[in-house]
């Protein structure tokens, strides 16, 4: 389908450096009215260079841009908190499903319905698996 | 400058720039202490006696010459404890004291030092006489 | 009844009982020794002994009441958690461990106490399991163990005294050499505990444990278990030990101030400010007056504790955001918290007559009396203007100036049971200053000084309180003055990259050591002198000797007639 190969386009390129500059002004600028001037001067200086045809000369742009704001990076930039990075970002570990799997018979046993449940939803999923996509033979290590 | 900016320009460059008319902190005086005391000098007395300042168990640094006051400051302690702010009036005495006290080492320190450039002076004058 | 309620109001009972002990003992100048047989056999005897102080007592209802304020407070704090139970029992652990450590005369007890700080601190950092935490927690535990090694280490040195009571020995074996490196080692330990500047760096990362973690443990309690070790040891510091600890202290507060303003985030800051006021309590211990240190202790605590309490507020209510950037103007959403907040910070500052003024500025006054150098006037001066420098920053981007937070919010005061939490520590923060003068100093410090020393503290305020305002301050037109100065800004604010030590330090540049070292000595100068250059040499050698194998008549005869030569000519 959609696999992450790597390629960006130009234009991809470009979006991605003004969001990074635009972040990065972020951090240095903390009141929102002086943030807002400043990324309307950035705004400007993107806009100057957005008609240029020679793809020599925008790779080269796009290459001192992110020089610069590698340069000019903060070295405590500003994150919400449930990003990644951030300082909340994944507190409340929920633990993956195929744990219950693992559990002790003993422990299975107070749970007989749920359980026995969980056994009819396990074939079920495998014949939902092999009708759309087909047995698959053991592979040989 | 002098008591406006404290001791420092004072003291300090002095023992570090003119280092043989300075006496050092820690220092205790070296000329005769009657001199230049034609009258004789009061000697000080200890109010507190051995026996009170051992019974209290004051510690031996503060076993000085304040030792009455401090003495006081601290029965009137223990008889208003816990309310301890009514003992304002002993902790101000026992202060001034403690102040009185200073005022005279910082005496004994200004007269050890000025005899001691009267000395330079004196050991100059013959050093230019000869 | 809620297990917070519990545990709250029984630590709240226990600690006015405390308190009413200690002042007891005070002015009686009680010691109390508890004796406990453990075992007897034969007539040997395991003992357990106890020491009741009125030192132990004051610091006891001290840790007491501010973790009951804490639990009930984080009764609310935490109640999105569904595992509350846990998080209080660990904090309860806490509480006896440091309970532990407080009363214990001899270094076993204080090893247990000290070693169940350092483990229930790491449980409790590591409370949120993400990334950071668990890396967070690696620092701390880490830099806690080198202090129980150095601990450990002390307790072997002590054995040569016979028993590991500690009490007994301080005053008379005071130039001892067996206690001079006692002396260093717990010197070394309560560096360790109490952050200061080789090992600073776990303070500022332990911020990610949950804020009441913070308040308790990380302002009053286990970093201070560090300075009330060396209260307990101070008899038998000698001169130089006490040279080093003062400039490892005046340094700590040095860089922690410097670092405080310039970061950004909340928790980080008033860990900061906690580790900067450390080194001052170190500062005075290395000093001499070691009553002054506890008194500092004991302020320091409760300001401290309310602050971080204060902050936790805030997070909480605008949602787990801890970016300063991102607060402003929230003196109108929050304006309870703003008064606690605000006094508190005023108390640390050193204003006249809150709790903090009379242990800072008792302090400033004693340094003043005493000849020091003019680099720790400098230093100290400098650093208490830098605390007024950051607490002001702090207030000003987050309760001054317009709102600056996202556009769709919702930040309100609802929380009763966090501010009940704070509101008992407010009432102690303005007036414990005062009353425990009062208390603790049996023999007054007199302090006679010229004008200009004595009005310094003030005016170093003053100052620190203008470079705060225009550190902080933003217009339109206003150039980012850290934006000119770069390297010099990410090295302030870096702690001096002194983190590299405990972090980088340890596990990536060894390993590009080591994988230099395994390419140019293992697969290199190894293999040219050991395995492969042997193998060549005898290779070589081996084809040298099949030509002699090559049963070849020319050679046998040169070499009759060459051993032919050498018999006759000898």
């Amino acid at each position: 389908m959609s696999l992450p190969t790597g390629l960006v386009s130009h234009t991809q390129k470009v979006k991605s450096l003004y969001k990074q500059a635009l972040r990065c002004l972020e951090s240095w600028y903390d009141r929102r009215e002086v943030y807002r001037y400043h990324a309307v001067l950035m705004r400007n200086r993107f806009d100057l260079n957005k008609d240029i045809k020679d793809m020599r000369i925008a790779k080269d742009l796009i290459a001192q841009g992110e020089e610069e704001l590698f340069k000019k990076q903060h070295w405590l930039p500003r994150k919400f908190p449930h990003s990644p990075g951030g300082v909340a970002h994944g507190r409340e570990v929920i633990p993956p499903d195929w744990v219950l799997d693992y559990w002790h018979p003993l422990e299975k046993a107070q749970y007989p319905e749920y359980f026995a449940r969980r056994e009819q939803r396990k074939r079920e999923y495998v014949k939902l698996w092999e009708k759309k996509f087909g047995k698959s033979e053991a592979l040989p290590h | 400058m002098g008591a406006a900016f404290g001791y420092f320009p004072e003291s300090g460059f002095n023992l570090y720039f003119h280092p043989e008319v300075t006496p050092g902190p820690n220092e205790k005086p070296t000329f005769d202490p009657l001199l230049g005391f034609e009258n004789g000098r009061k000697e000080r007395v200890m109010i507190a006696t051995e026996e009170e300042m051992r019974s209290a168990k004051i510690p031996l640094e503060h076993r000085d010459y304040c030792a009455h006051h401090l003495l006081k400051y601290l029965s009137c302690r223990k008889d208003n404890w816990p309310w301890a702010v009514n003992c304002e009036h002993e902790k101000h005495v026992y202060s001034h004291c403690k102040y009185e006290d200073y005022v005279i080492r910082m005496k004994e320190y200004e007269r050890e030092r000025r005899l001691r450039v009267r000395e330079y002076n004196k050991k100059q004058h013959e050093i230019a006489a000869a | 009844m809620h297990i917070c309620l519990i545990f709250s109001g029984l630590f709240l009972f226990w600690s006015t009982v405390f308190f009413l002990f200690s002042i007891y003992f005070i002015v009686e100048g009680l010691t109390w020794f508890l004796e406990f047989n453990l075992l007897m056999i034969n007539s040997s005897s395991i003992v357990m002994t106890l020491l009741f102080d009125w030192m132990t007592f004051l610091f006891m209802s001290f840790v007491l009441f501010i973790s009951s304020m804490v639990i009930f407070y984080s009764r609310e704090y935490m109640a999105s958690d569904i595992f509350i139970n846990r998080f209080i029992m660990l904090v309860v652990m806490f509480v006896f461990s440091m309970m532990f450590l407080i009363v214990s005369p001899n270094l076993i007890s204080i090893l247990l106490g000290w070693d169940g700080l350092g483990l229930v601190s790491y449980c409790l950092v590591i409370y949120y399991q993400n990334v950071k935490s668990f890396n967070a927690g690696m620092l701390t535990a880490l830099s806690n163990r080198i202090g129980d090694v150095a601990l450990l280490m002390a307790i072997a040195w002590m054995v040569n005294y016979g028993s590991w009571n500690y009490v007994f020995y301080l005053f008379q074996l005071k130039g001892d050499s067996y206690m001079n490196v006692i002396s260093y080692l717990v010197v070394l330990a309560a560096l360790t505990k109490s952050a200061q500047i080789p090992f600073s760096s776990w303070l500022p990362a332990a911020m990610a444990a949950p804020t009441p973690v913070s308040s308790l443990v990380h302002s009053s309690t286990l970093v201070t278990a560090g300075v009330y070790l060396l209260i307990r040891f101070n008899f038998c510091f000698n001169e130089w030990l006490m040279y080093f600890l003062l400039f490892i202290s005046s340094m700590t507060m040095f860089m922690s101030g410097l670092g405080a303003s310039f970061e950004f985030d909340l928790k980080k800051i008033i860990a900061l400010s906690t580790l900067s006021q450390l080194g001052l309590m170190m500062m005075i211990l290395s000093l001499g007056s070691y009553e002054l240190a506890f008194f500092h202790l004991l302020t320091h605590a409760l300001f401290k504790a309310l602050l971080f309490m204060c902050a936790g507020n805030i997070i909480h209510s605008v949602g787990d955001f801890q970016d300063i950037r991102y607060m402003g103007g929230l003196v109108k959403f929050l304006p309870l918290t703003c008064v606690y907040f605000n006094i508190s910070n005023l108390s640390l500052c050193g204003l006249p007559f809150l709790s903090g003024f009379y242990s800072k500025d008792l302090v400033a006054e004693i340094m003043s009396m005493g000849y020091l150098s003019f680099y720790i006037y400098l230093i100290f001066y400098v650093s208490i203007g830098l605390t007024v420098c950051y607490s002001f920053r702090l207030v000003y981007y987050s309760f001054v100036g317009s709102f600056n937070f996202l556009s769709l919010n919702s930040v309100y005061e609802g929380s009763v049971m966090m501010i009940k939490g704070m509101g008992g520590l407010i009432f102690l923060v303005i007036f414990m200053g005062s009353s425990l003068s009062w208390i603790i100093f049996p023999y007054p410090y007199v302090i006679i000084l010229p004008l200009f020393m004595k009005i310094l503290t003030l005016l170093m305020v003053i100052l620190g309180a203008w470079i705060g305002y225009e550190l902080s301050k933003f217009f339109i037109s206003y150039d980012s003055l850290s934006l000119k100065n770069y390297s010099l800004s990410w090295f302030l604010s870096n702690m001096w990259n002194m983190p590299v030590i405990s972090t980088l330090g340890i596990n990536y540049y060894p390993i590009i050591g080591g994988s230099f070292l395994y390419k140019s000595l293992d697969q290199g100068w190894s293999e040219v002198l050991g395995s492969q250059g042997i193998y060549s040499v005898i290779v070589s050698g081996s084809k040298i000797s099949q030509i002699f194998m090559n049963n070849s008549i020319k050679i046998f005869f040169v070499l009759m007639i060459v051993w032919l030569m050498i018999i006759f000519m000898i």
